[in-house]
Protein backbone atom coordinates (compact mmCIF):
# COMPACT_ATOMS: atom_id res chain seq x y z
CA UNK A 1 0.00 0.00 0.00
CA UNK A 2 1.10 3.66 -1.02
CA UNK A 3 1.50 6.31 1.50
CA UNK A 4 0.24 8.83 -0.49
CA UNK A 5 -3.45 8.39 0.26
CA UNK A 6 -3.59 11.37 2.74
CA UNK A 7 -1.27 13.41 0.61
CA UNK A 8 -3.29 12.63 -2.71
CA UNK A 9 -6.95 12.66 -0.98
CA UNK A 10 -6.23 16.00 0.79
CA UNK A 11 -4.60 17.78 -2.25
CA UNK A 12 -8.04 16.69 -4.18
CA UNK A 13 -9.94 18.05 -1.53
CA UNK A 14 -7.81 21.40 -1.70
CA UNK A 15 -7.67 21.74 -5.61
CA UNK A 16 -11.27 21.25 -6.08
CA UNK A 17 -12.71 23.33 -3.24
CA UNK A 18 -14.37 20.57 -1.64
CA UNK A 19 -16.27 21.26 1.71
CA UNK A 20 -18.56 18.86 3.54
CA UNK A 21 -22.04 19.33 2.61
CA UNK A 22 -23.93 21.40 5.09
CA UNK A 23 -26.41 19.95 7.89
CA UNK A 24 -29.18 21.47 6.88
CA UNK A 25 -29.18 19.32 3.67
CA UNK A 26 -28.75 15.99 5.25
CA UNK A 27 -31.42 16.96 7.82
CA UNK A 28 -34.02 18.22 4.59
CA UNK A 29 -33.82 14.60 3.48
CA UNK A 30 -34.43 13.25 6.23
CA UNK A 31 -37.43 15.65 6.42
CA UNK A 32 -38.75 14.76 2.84
CA UNK A 33 -38.48 10.84 3.38
CA UNK A 34 -40.66 11.02 6.44
CA UNK A 35 -43.25 13.83 4.83
CA UNK A 36 -43.22 11.41 2.09
CA UNK A 37 -43.97 8.30 4.23
CA UNK A 38 -46.64 10.23 6.06
CA UNK A 39 -48.37 11.25 2.56
CA UNK A 40 -48.21 7.79 1.62
CA UNK A 41 -49.63 6.55 4.41
CA UNK A 42 -52.48 8.92 4.38
CA UNK A 43 -53.07 8.13 0.88
CA UNK A 44 -53.26 4.67 1.36
CA UNK A 45 -55.63 5.76 4.24
CA UNK A 46 -58.25 7.33 1.44
CA UNK A 47 -57.95 4.09 -0.64
CA UNK A 48 -58.60 1.66 2.42
CA UNK A 49 -61.81 4.38 3.21
CA UNK A 50 -62.61 4.37 -0.57
CA UNK A 51 -62.58 0.64 -0.62
CA UNK A 52 -64.98 0.51 2.23
CA UNK A 53 -67.66 3.39 0.86
CA UNK A 54 -67.53 1.54 -2.60
CA UNK A 55 -67.80 -2.54 -0.76
CA UNK A 56 -70.76 -1.07 1.56
CA UNK A 57 -72.64 -0.28 -1.47
CA UNK A 58 -75.71 -2.43 -2.41
CA UNK A 59 -73.94 -5.01 -4.65
CA UNK A 60 -75.94 -7.83 -4.81
CA UNK A 61 -78.36 -6.87 -7.38
CA UNK A 62 -75.75 -5.70 -9.81
CA UNK A 63 -73.61 -8.99 -9.26
CA UNK A 64 -76.18 -11.14 -10.80
CA UNK A 65 -75.92 -8.94 -14.06
CA UNK A 66 -72.05 -8.97 -14.14
CA UNK A 67 -71.09 -10.87 -16.67
CA UNK A 68 -67.46 -9.60 -18.80
CA UNK A 69 -64.64 -8.53 -17.27
CA UNK A 70 -65.11 -4.80 -17.69
CA UNK A 71 -68.46 -5.28 -15.76
CA UNK A 72 -66.44 -6.77 -13.13
CA UNK A 73 -63.82 -4.19 -13.33
CA UNK A 74 -66.20 -1.26 -12.83
CA UNK A 75 -67.74 -2.51 -9.70
CA UNK A 76 -65.38 -4.34 -7.49
CA UNK A 77 -62.89 -1.12 -6.47
CA UNK A 78 -60.01 -2.91 -7.99
CA UNK A 79 -58.53 0.81 -8.76
CA UNK A 80 -58.37 1.41 -4.69
CA UNK A 81 -56.92 -1.92 -3.91
CA UNK A 82 -54.20 -1.30 -6.71
CA UNK A 83 -53.62 2.30 -5.05
CA UNK A 84 -53.82 0.66 -1.54
CA UNK A 85 -50.77 -1.30 -2.74
CA UNK A 86 -48.56 1.36 -4.37
CA UNK A 87 -49.17 3.62 -1.49
CA UNK A 88 -48.04 0.88 1.40
CA UNK A 89 -45.10 -0.29 -1.15
CA UNK A 90 -44.12 4.01 -1.28
CA UNK A 91 -44.64 3.96 2.42
CA UNK A 92 -42.33 1.25 3.37
CA UNK A 93 -39.91 2.63 0.38
CA UNK A 94 -39.37 6.03 2.21
CA UNK A 95 -39.79 4.23 5.77
CA UNK A 96 -36.66 2.27 4.97
CA UNK A 97 -35.12 5.88 3.24
CA UNK A 98 -35.20 7.45 6.93
CA UNK A 99 -32.04 6.95 8.72
CA UNK A 100 -33.11 4.15 11.28
CA UNK A 101 -35.77 2.59 8.75
CA UNK A 102 -33.11 -0.21 8.46
CA UNK A 103 -33.40 -1.12 11.91
CA UNK A 104 -36.47 -2.45 11.41
CA UNK A 105 -38.05 -5.82 9.53
CA UNK A 106 -39.93 -5.34 6.59
CA UNK A 107 -42.93 -7.68 7.52
CA UNK A 108 -43.18 -5.57 10.71
CA UNK A 109 -43.19 -1.87 8.50
CA UNK A 110 -46.03 -3.90 6.31
CA UNK A 111 -48.10 -4.55 9.40
CA UNK A 112 -47.35 -0.80 10.92
CA UNK A 113 -48.28 0.42 7.53
CA UNK A 114 -51.44 -1.63 6.96
CA UNK A 115 -52.65 -0.92 10.68
CA UNK A 116 -52.20 2.87 10.51
CA UNK A 117 -53.88 2.84 6.99
CA UNK A 118 -56.97 0.94 8.08
CA UNK A 119 -57.20 3.58 11.31
CA UNK A 120 -56.99 6.03 8.62
CA UNK A 121 -59.60 4.75 6.68
CA UNK A 122 -61.79 3.82 8.86
CA UNK A 123 -61.87 7.68 10.77
CA UNK A 124 -62.21 9.16 7.11
CA UNK A 125 -65.09 6.90 5.70
CA UNK A 126 -66.56 7.23 9.96
CA UNK A 127 -66.12 11.11 9.83
CA UNK A 128 -68.03 10.98 6.07
CA UNK A 129 -65.05 12.54 4.98
CA UNK A 130 -64.57 9.89 2.25
CA UNK A 131 -68.29 10.78 0.94
CA UNK A 132 -67.38 14.71 0.66
CA UNK A 133 -63.86 13.32 -1.20
CA UNK A 134 -66.33 10.71 -3.40
CA UNK A 135 -68.51 13.58 -4.94
CA UNK A 136 -65.38 15.84 -5.34
CA UNK A 137 -64.06 12.88 -7.19
CA UNK A 138 -67.26 12.23 -9.05
CA UNK A 139 -66.50 15.52 -11.00
CA UNK A 140 -63.11 14.28 -12.71
CA UNK A 141 -63.24 13.17 -15.87
CA UNK A 142 -62.24 9.77 -15.57
CA UNK A 143 -63.80 8.62 -12.54
CA UNK A 144 -67.09 10.27 -13.85
CA UNK A 145 -67.28 8.02 -16.60
CA UNK A 146 -66.57 5.02 -14.61
CA UNK A 147 -69.21 6.49 -11.86
CA UNK A 148 -71.82 7.06 -13.91
CA UNK A 149 -71.37 3.03 -16.04
CA UNK A 150 -71.64 1.84 -12.62
CA UNK A 151 -74.51 4.48 -11.67
CA UNK A 152 -76.17 2.95 -14.94
CA UNK A 153 -75.76 -0.67 -13.69
CA UNK A 154 -76.94 -0.13 -10.49
CA UNK A 155 -80.44 1.52 -11.27
CA UNK A 156 -81.03 -0.89 -14.16
CA UNK A 157 -80.77 -3.77 -11.61
CA UNK A 158 -83.27 -2.02 -9.28
CA UNK A 159 -85.80 -2.39 -11.91
CA UNK A 160 -87.57 -0.33 -14.23
CA UNK A 161 -89.43 2.28 -11.68
CA UNK A 162 -85.57 3.43 -10.64
CA UNK A 163 -84.02 6.75 -11.45
CA UNK A 164 -80.92 8.14 -10.18
CA UNK A 165 -78.01 11.27 -10.90
CA UNK A 166 -76.76 14.02 -9.64
CA UNK A 167 -78.86 17.00 -8.85
CA UNK A 168 -78.24 19.69 -11.64
CA UNK A 169 -80.82 22.25 -10.06
CA UNK A 170 -82.26 23.09 -6.52
CA UNK A 171 -85.38 21.96 -5.60
CA UNK A 172 -88.78 24.59 -7.00
CA UNK A 173 -92.74 24.42 -6.61
CA UNK A 174 -91.58 20.38 -5.57
CA UNK A 175 -89.34 20.11 -8.16
CA UNK A 176 -86.04 19.43 -8.80
CA UNK A 177 -83.59 18.54 -12.32
CA UNK A 178 -80.91 15.56 -12.00
CA UNK A 179 -78.79 14.10 -15.10
CA UNK A 180 -79.43 10.97 -14.99
CA UNK A 181 -76.11 8.14 -15.82
CA UNK A 182 -77.20 8.33 -19.61
CA UNK A 183 -76.26 12.03 -19.18
CA UNK A 184 -79.60 13.27 -19.53
CA UNK A 185 -81.82 15.66 -17.95
CA UNK A 186 -84.85 14.38 -15.82
CA UNK A 187 -87.70 16.53 -13.91
CA UNK A 188 -88.61 14.79 -11.22
CA UNK A 189 -91.54 15.33 -8.98
CA UNK A 190 -91.80 14.93 -5.55
CA UNK A 191 -95.44 15.82 -5.15
CA UNK A 192 -96.05 12.24 -3.84
CA UNK A 193 -93.09 12.16 -0.66
CA UNK A 194 -94.71 13.28 2.34
CA UNK A 195 -95.36 16.84 3.92
CA UNK A 196 -91.60 18.53 4.98
CA UNK A 197 -89.55 15.46 4.30
CA UNK A 198 -87.57 17.42 1.52
CA UNK A 199 -87.11 20.75 1.88
CA UNK A 200 -83.43 21.13 0.72
CA UNK A 201 -81.94 19.65 -2.93
CA UNK A 202 -78.28 20.49 -2.63
CA UNK A 203 -76.42 20.77 -6.70
CA UNK A 204 -74.09 18.26 -7.05
CA UNK A 205 -75.75 15.61 -4.17
CA UNK A 206 -76.19 12.03 -6.25
CA UNK A 207 -79.26 10.66 -5.43
CA UNK A 208 -81.35 7.04 -6.06
CA UNK A 209 -85.53 7.25 -6.41
CA UNK A 210 -87.87 4.68 -6.83
CA UNK A 211 -91.15 6.04 -8.21
CA UNK A 212 -93.35 6.49 -11.62
CA UNK A 213 -91.24 6.90 -15.15
CA UNK A 214 -93.53 9.34 -16.65
CA UNK A 215 -91.44 9.89 -20.21
CA UNK A 216 -87.76 10.20 -20.78
CA UNK A 217 -87.66 13.28 -19.04
CA UNK A 218 -90.03 13.28 -16.46
CA UNK A 219 -90.03 10.97 -13.23
CA UNK A 220 -93.02 10.86 -10.21
CA UNK A 221 -90.15 10.00 -7.01
CA UNK A 222 -91.94 8.26 -4.30
CA UNK A 223 -88.94 7.43 -2.54
CA UNK A 224 -85.61 9.12 -2.33
CA UNK A 225 -82.02 8.09 -0.68
CA UNK A 226 -78.83 10.01 -1.13
CA UNK A 227 -76.54 7.67 -3.66
CA UNK A 228 -74.67 6.20 -1.24
CA UNK A 229 -76.92 5.03 1.02
CA UNK A 230 -78.25 1.70 1.32
CA UNK A 231 -82.35 1.81 0.18
CA UNK A 232 -83.51 0.07 2.91
CA UNK A 233 -85.19 3.41 5.26
CA UNK A 234 -88.68 2.63 4.69
CA UNK A 235 -90.14 4.85 7.45
CA UNK A 236 -88.31 8.16 6.98
CA UNK A 237 -86.40 7.63 3.32
CA UNK A 238 -83.46 8.89 4.95
CA UNK A 239 -83.74 12.34 4.53
CA UNK A 240 -80.26 12.90 6.38
CA UNK A 241 -78.25 14.03 3.72
CA UNK A 242 -80.66 15.69 1.18
CA UNK A 243 -82.60 17.69 3.60
CA UNK A 244 -80.86 20.58 5.75
CA UNK B 1 -3.93 12.76 17.97
CA UNK B 2 -4.27 9.23 18.21
CA UNK B 3 -5.99 9.68 21.76
CA UNK B 4 -8.49 12.05 19.93
CA UNK B 5 -12.12 10.78 19.98
CA UNK B 6 -13.62 9.92 16.50
CA UNK B 7 -15.90 13.13 17.27
CA UNK B 8 -13.49 14.98 17.71
CA UNK B 9 -11.48 14.10 14.61
CA UNK B 10 -14.67 15.04 13.04
CA UNK B 11 -15.20 18.49 14.62
CA UNK B 12 -11.70 19.33 14.03
CA UNK B 13 -11.89 18.12 10.16
CA UNK B 14 -15.05 20.26 9.44
CA UNK B 15 -13.51 23.55 10.70
CA UNK B 16 -10.14 22.48 8.71
CA UNK B 17 -9.45 20.24 5.92
CA UNK B 18 -6.00 19.37 6.43
CA UNK B 19 -7.15 18.06 9.83
CA UNK B 20 -9.26 15.10 7.82
CA UNK B 21 -5.55 13.50 7.62
CA UNK B 22 -6.16 12.17 11.33
CA UNK B 23 -9.21 10.36 10.38
CA UNK B 24 -7.58 9.11 7.31
CA UNK B 25 -4.01 7.98 9.21
CA UNK B 26 -6.60 6.10 11.42
CA UNK B 27 -8.70 4.19 8.97
CA UNK B 28 -6.77 3.77 5.97
CA UNK B 29 -4.84 0.48 6.81
CA UNK B 30 -8.17 -0.83 7.84
CA UNK B 31 -10.24 0.18 4.83
CA UNK B 32 -7.34 -0.71 2.55
CA UNK B 33 -7.58 -4.84 3.82
CA UNK B 34 -11.62 -4.50 4.19
CA UNK B 35 -11.54 -3.79 0.40
CA UNK B 36 -8.85 -6.43 -0.31
CA UNK B 37 -10.79 -9.11 1.52
CA UNK B 38 -14.04 -8.04 0.08
CA UNK B 39 -13.16 -7.03 -3.66
CA UNK B 40 -9.59 -8.71 -3.63
CA UNK B 41 -8.84 -5.98 -6.81
CA UNK B 42 -5.13 -4.85 -7.17
CA UNK B 43 -3.57 -2.60 -4.83
CA UNK B 44 -3.62 0.20 -7.32
CA UNK B 45 -7.27 -0.23 -7.83
CA UNK B 46 -7.69 -0.46 -4.13
CA UNK B 47 -5.91 2.79 -3.44
CA UNK B 48 -8.38 4.86 -6.01
CA UNK B 49 -11.29 3.15 -4.14
CA UNK B 50 -10.05 4.42 -0.40
CA UNK B 51 -9.27 7.70 -2.02
CA UNK B 52 -13.11 7.71 -3.03
CA UNK B 53 -14.13 6.80 -0.24
CA UNK B 54 -12.65 9.29 1.85
CA UNK B 55 -13.54 12.14 -0.49
CA UNK B 56 -16.90 10.79 0.20
CA UNK B 57 -16.79 10.71 4.19
CA UNK B 58 -15.26 14.05 3.96
CA UNK B 59 -17.95 15.59 1.97
CA UNK B 60 -20.55 13.71 4.35
CA UNK B 61 -19.09 14.37 7.80
CA UNK B 62 -22.23 16.79 8.62
CA UNK B 63 -24.04 13.95 8.08
CA UNK B 64 -22.33 11.46 10.80
CA UNK B 65 -24.86 10.81 13.36
CA UNK B 66 -23.23 10.49 16.93
CA UNK B 67 -25.64 7.85 18.32
CA UNK B 68 -23.58 5.47 15.98
CA UNK B 69 -20.17 4.52 15.96
CA UNK B 70 -17.86 6.69 13.87
CA UNK B 71 -15.99 3.29 12.72
CA UNK B 72 -19.52 1.95 11.38
CA UNK B 73 -20.33 5.02 9.92
CA UNK B 74 -17.10 5.04 7.93
CA UNK B 75 -17.27 1.38 7.12
CA UNK B 76 -20.67 1.60 5.98
CA UNK B 77 -19.68 4.34 3.51
CA UNK B 78 -16.53 2.46 2.32
CA UNK B 79 -19.16 -0.76 1.98
CA UNK B 80 -21.56 1.16 -0.06
CA UNK B 81 -18.44 2.20 -2.18
CA UNK B 82 -16.94 -1.41 -2.25
CA UNK B 83 -20.22 -3.06 -4.09
CA UNK B 84 -20.92 -0.53 -6.27
CA UNK B 85 -17.19 -0.60 -7.37
CA UNK B 86 -17.45 -4.61 -7.55
CA UNK B 87 -20.61 -4.69 -9.52
CA UNK B 88 -18.81 -2.58 -12.02
CA UNK B 89 -15.58 -4.32 -12.16
CA UNK B 90 -16.69 -7.97 -11.64
CA UNK B 91 -13.63 -8.85 -14.25
CA UNK B 92 -10.95 -7.08 -12.67
CA UNK B 93 -11.03 -9.56 -9.67
CA UNK B 94 -7.24 -11.12 -9.25
CA UNK B 95 -6.88 -14.97 -9.15
CA UNK B 96 -7.01 -16.42 -5.74
CA UNK B 97 -3.07 -16.10 -4.89
CA UNK B 98 -4.28 -13.54 -1.83
CA UNK B 99 -1.70 -11.24 -0.33
CA UNK B 100 -3.33 -11.90 2.58
CA UNK B 101 -2.59 -10.24 5.86
CA UNK B 102 -1.29 -13.24 8.40
CA UNK B 103 -3.46 -12.97 11.47
CA UNK B 104 -3.28 -15.79 14.23
CA UNK B 105 -6.59 -14.85 16.07
CA UNK B 106 -8.84 -14.89 12.65
CA UNK B 107 -7.03 -18.13 11.99
CA UNK B 108 -8.37 -19.53 15.51
CA UNK B 109 -11.86 -17.93 14.95
CA UNK B 110 -12.33 -19.50 11.56
CA UNK B 111 -10.78 -22.59 12.75
CA UNK B 112 -12.95 -22.86 16.03
CA UNK B 113 -16.28 -21.81 14.45
CA UNK B 114 -15.93 -24.29 11.03
CA UNK B 115 -14.46 -27.42 13.19
CA UNK B 116 -11.50 -26.65 10.35
CA UNK B 117 -8.05 -29.10 11.30
CA UNK B 118 -5.73 -26.22 13.08
CA UNK B 119 -2.87 -28.42 12.34
CA UNK B 120 -2.80 -27.41 9.10
CA UNK B 121 0.15 -24.91 8.11
CA UNK B 122 -1.45 -21.53 8.34
CA UNK B 123 -0.27 -20.00 5.42
CA UNK B 124 -2.55 -22.88 3.34
CA UNK B 125 -5.11 -22.53 5.51
CA UNK B 126 -4.93 -19.12 4.98
CA UNK B 127 -5.14 -18.94 1.33
CA UNK B 128 -7.30 -22.02 1.25
CA UNK B 129 -9.87 -20.41 3.30
CA UNK B 130 -9.70 -16.97 0.65
CA UNK B 131 -9.92 -19.27 -2.20
CA UNK B 132 -13.11 -20.27 -0.49
CA UNK B 133 -13.97 -16.43 0.42
CA UNK B 134 -13.77 -15.04 -3.49
CA UNK B 135 -16.34 -18.23 -4.71
CA UNK B 136 -18.89 -17.15 -2.48
CA UNK B 137 -21.86 -14.08 -2.85
CA UNK B 138 -20.23 -11.23 -2.10
CA UNK B 139 -22.83 -10.58 0.27
CA UNK B 140 -22.34 -13.52 2.48
CA UNK B 141 -18.28 -13.27 2.13
CA UNK B 142 -18.91 -9.63 3.77
CA UNK B 143 -20.53 -10.82 6.81
CA UNK B 144 -18.13 -13.11 6.98
CA UNK B 145 -15.35 -10.58 6.80
CA UNK B 146 -16.73 -7.99 9.16
CA UNK B 147 -17.05 -11.29 11.77
CA UNK B 148 -13.68 -12.98 11.52
CA UNK B 149 -11.61 -10.16 10.34
CA UNK B 150 -13.09 -7.14 11.43
CA UNK B 151 -14.52 -8.58 14.67
CA UNK B 152 -17.67 -6.96 14.39
CA UNK B 153 -20.88 -7.55 16.11
CA UNK B 154 -24.28 -8.22 15.03
CA UNK B 155 -25.45 -4.63 15.67
CA UNK B 156 -22.21 -3.20 13.85
CA UNK B 157 -22.96 -5.18 10.63
CA UNK B 158 -26.22 -4.10 10.91
CA UNK B 159 -25.23 -0.11 11.25
CA UNK B 160 -22.68 -0.88 8.33
CA UNK B 161 -24.90 -2.88 5.69
CA UNK B 162 -28.06 -1.56 6.92
CA UNK B 163 -30.03 -3.99 7.22
CA UNK B 164 -32.19 -5.12 10.50
CA UNK B 165 -29.83 -7.50 13.05
CA UNK B 166 -31.99 -10.71 12.45
CA UNK B 167 -31.02 -10.20 8.81
CA UNK B 168 -27.76 -10.34 9.62
CA UNK B 169 -28.39 -13.37 11.47
CA UNK B 170 -29.89 -14.95 8.37
CA UNK B 171 -26.92 -13.51 6.21
CA UNK B 172 -24.33 -15.38 8.64
CA UNK B 173 -25.70 -18.36 8.69
CA UNK B 174 -26.21 -18.64 5.08
CA UNK B 175 -22.68 -17.62 4.71
CA UNK B 176 -21.46 -20.54 6.71
CA UNK B 177 -23.61 -22.88 4.96
CA UNK B 178 -22.86 -21.57 1.52
CA UNK B 179 -18.88 -21.47 2.86
CA UNK B 180 -18.88 -25.25 3.87
CA UNK B 181 -20.71 -26.26 0.66
CA UNK B 182 -18.03 -25.06 -1.48
CA UNK B 183 -15.24 -26.50 0.60
CA UNK B 184 -17.65 -29.94 -0.01
CA UNK B 185 -17.95 -29.29 -3.50
CA UNK B 186 -14.53 -28.33 -4.24
CA UNK B 187 -13.20 -31.43 -1.84
CA UNK B 188 -11.24 -29.13 -0.05
CA UNK B 189 -9.42 -30.62 2.80
CA UNK B 190 -9.14 -28.55 6.02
Amino acid sequence: MSNNIIKDTIDKIKKEHLAPKPKWQFVLTEVLYWIFFGVSVLLGGVAVSFIMFVSKFDLHPMIRQLKGIREWMIYIPFLWIVLLFLFVVASIYYWKKTEKGYKFNVSLVIIAVMILSLVLGITLYTTKLTSRMDKQIYNLPGFNQMAKEKGKYYIESQGENWLGGQVIEGLKDKRFYIEDFNSGRVEVSISNLPKDHLRHVIVGDRLKMMGERIDKEHFEADKVWPWDEKPDCERNFCPRRITE
Amino acid sequence: MENINDKKLVELAIKKPDDFRYIIEKYEKKLFWYLKRITNFRDEDLEDLLQEIFIKVYRNLNNYDEKLKFSSWIYRIAHNEAISYFRKNKKRQEDVSVDWEYDEKFLQRVTNDFKINDEIDNNKLGEQIFGILYQMDIKYREVLVYKYFEEKSYDEISDIIKKPVNTVGTYMSRAKKQFNNILEKNNITL
